[in-house]
């Protein structure tokens, strides 16, 4: 598997864009924002980890060789192209939405207190780790890819990829979403699109790759 | 989150369609002479006394079927030549009662000669025999078919055409005959003219192989078949043979000593071994071509290897692919083996490298071997003499089923005997399973099987 290739596909696997709009970007707090993302990219790469830590042995045990896992990695990331390209953007997850919901105690995110403190990060902890980092971004597009680049390209740098695509989860966290209707939502849908359609070429590219591998 | 686990289970249900478990029987230099001697059997016990032999088995029904082909009785011998060469008892004779048949065929016209029947020859079944005549001349070093190996070289010089295709068809009365092609002959004529120019290297047939080679690697496909691309086991032949030619002499300083000659045989070739800075006569274009064989030959062990008799693969994979079909891989993907062997280039740009292109040999041999039918498994039938040591396919077996699964076994039994040589280990290249006993499993129609 070519390493530029596997990179691209891990990025557009993850597909930012499309993710924004049901990330923490409705709520109005940069910082509780980036340490949703964070959580979630975090929480994910440390399961993608450990995908790519077991992948060779899962191979082994299934029988099935590094070129026939990249083809089945292949057809996957073009399922996922496809629903990223025609299904509707992801619509905000409701426990992604300013006031946190799960504290109902917590009536704003502005306080300011020890309490509220740590509630808040208590709030961001979980929201990162359900829906954030599964199943939005522990989804199979990326997982499987992160195992079948684990087989080609070892551990380190299938790990260091998904880490990196999950990076821009968090890169994307510094935007507020932009208002419905606007340019700035077009463009984000715009964007997704075209991730989706990079991961269309990508997935092509595994597959093709792995046909003719030997 | 429920979603999300819906997601996962669909997409690994996805994954296990595509992605089935590749048996890979063990197979051993023993084993697979030990195949190999028994294919040899059976062409020794089904051998006619014109020289011909049973074309076509049906052990359900218990028929011989009617019908020959020339291109496949070459094939055959030039099989059995092989064999010969590996020391296999009864190949030798085998393949000189079969040669005996092929002289009786012969047509001459002016300095070239074809062999066939009819008024329309084939380039295939020249371009075989004088492969399976080049490889008994390093045999037994009898030089009595000499005359007739360079006249049969003319024949299929003749039929190159200006972009160096090869037409498939000479007519008694016209001479060649434009506009037809094969997917086969063309790779069939390549081997024998660069086996010729290995045997004769002072008789230019170096140059007609080159122009073949490089037709090949760049324009074949384009101009006579684009999709899918010709799994040319013949061409791989050719581009081991011609990797093993003495090294390209504008590559070294004009005071350099000449090269010794390079051993000439395919079987031999597999000892030409070269350093970084001595390159095989090998083209950029050629290398590449080899490359791209390797891969389809590479994806087919890998499919076939999924296939089974039971489970889900029963569906989605289809039956066993014949003996032809498997053997074909088997040889095409050793012969790119020796190649590598011989040139540095292929060998590092090659995926994987040499190692998983004799891996993937070595997987179809194994399956070669598991689904040979043996000796009691041939107890029971009423020919017990036809089905012995044959691989059969929806019910029959047909000469080349026989021909190319030897001629594969013979070619992987060498890559592990050199191996094993080489590593003083046992072989590396047995896979993870043990040996299976597939029984045969039968295919709806016997369509394309290399010839």
């Amino acid at each position: 598997m070519n390493q530029t290739l596997a990179l691209v596909a891990a990025i557009t696997a993850v597909n930012p864009a499309r993710l924004h709009p049901a990330l923490p970007a409705a709520r109005e707090n940069r910082k509780e924002r980036l340490q949703i993302a964070a959580i979630g990219a975090l929480t994910a790469t440390v399961g993608l980890g450990g995908i790519a830590l077991v992948a060779q042995n899962v191979n082994d045990a299934l029988d099935v060789s590094a070129a026939t896992t990249r083809i089945a990695v292949g057809v996957v990331l073009l399922l996922s192209a496809g629903r990223d390209f025609f299904a509707a953007p992801i619509s905000p997850v409701p426990s992604l939405i300013s006031p946190p919901l799960l504290s109902p105690s917590r009536t704003s995110e502005s306080t300011t207190g020890t309490a509220g403190t740590a509630g808040t990060v208590k709030t961001s902890l979980a929201t990162g780790l359900v829906p954030l980092a599964f199943p939005l971004l522990l989804a199979p597009g990326l997982g499987l890819l992160t195992m079948s680049a684990s087989i080609d390209e070892g551990v380190f740098f299938a790990t260091a990829a998904a880490a990196f695509a999950l990076s821009t989860v968090v890169g994307s966290a510094f935007f507020p979403s932009a208002e419905p209707e606007s340019v700035l939502a077009c463009a984000t849908t715009g964007a997704a699109r075209f991730c989706a359609a990079l991961l269309l070429l990508c997935a092509t590219g595994l597959i093709v790759d792995g046909i003719f591998d030997i | 989150m429920a979603a999300g686990l819906l997601t996962w289970a669909v997409a690994l249900g996805a994954v296990r369609a595509v992605a089935h478990p590749e048996f890979c029987p063990t197979a051993t230099a023993h084993n697979t002479r030990a195949a190999a001697t028994a294919a040899v059997g059976w062409f020794t016990r089904n051998q006619q006394p014109d020289g011909s032999w049973i074309y076509r088995y049906d052990k359900e029904r218990d028929t011989i079927e009617a019908g020959y082909n020339l291109v496949r009785h070459a094939g055959v011998i030039m099989s059995l030549y092989q064999a010969a060469h590996a020391g296999i008892p009864g190949a030798l004779a085998a393949a000189d009662a079969g040669t005996e048949y092929a002289l009786r065929r012969l047509v001459r016209q002016e300095d070239k000669t074809a062999f066939g029947t009819g008024r329309q020859l084939s380039a295939g079944a020249s371009a075989l025999l004088t492969a399976g005549l080049a490889e008994r001349r390093e045999v037994t070093g009898d030089p009595r078919h000499d005359d007739l190996l360079a006249s049969m070289g003319r024949f299929l010089h003749g039929q190159l055409t200006d972009e160096a295709a090869i037409l498939a068809y000479w007519d008694r009365e016209t001479g060649p005959i434009p506009g037809y092609f094969s997917p086969f002959y063309t790779g069939e004529t390549l081997w024998a003219l660069a086996r010729l120019h290995s045997l004769f290297p002072e008789d230019g047939w170096d140059v007609p192989t080159r122009k073949v080679a490089q037709y090949i690697s760049t324009s074949r496909d384009d101009a006579e078949r684009r999709f899918p691309p010709i799994s040319d086991h013949w061409a791989a032949y050719g581009i081991a043979e011609i990797a093993a030619w003495p090294s390209r002499t504008h590559d070294k300083p004009a005071s350099a000593p000449a090269s010794p000659p390079a051993p000439a045989l395919s079987h031999t070739n597999t000892s030409t071994k070269r350093s970084d800075s001595d390159l095989s006569p090998l083209t950029p274009a050629n290398i590449a071509y080899a490359i791209r064989t390797a891969g389809i030959f590479g994806v087919q062990t890998r499919f076939e290897s999924q296939r089974s008799d039971h489970g889900i693969q029963r569906w989605t994979r289809g039956p066993y692919a014949p003996g032809s079909g498997l053997g074909t891989i088997g040889e095409g993907m050793a012969a790119l083996w020796r190649a590598g062997r011989a040139d540095p280039r292929l060998a590092t740009q090659v995926p994987g490298g040499l190692d998983r292109m004799a891996e993937r040999a070595t997987c179809a041999a194994g399956m070669l071997v598991t689904r040979q039918i043996t000796a009691s498994e041939a107890a029971g039938l009423q020919h017990a003499e036809l089905a012995q040591g044959a691989w059969f396919y929806r019910g029959d077996t047909q000469m080349d089923d026989q021909q190319h699964a030897l001629s594969a076994l013979l070619a992987v039994s060498q890559i592990l005997e050199e191996t094993v040589r080489e590593k003083s280990g046992s072989p590396i290249f047995s896979r993870r399973k043990p040996a299976l006993s597939h029984p045969v499993i039968a295919a709806p129609t016997r369509r394309g099987t290399p010839e």
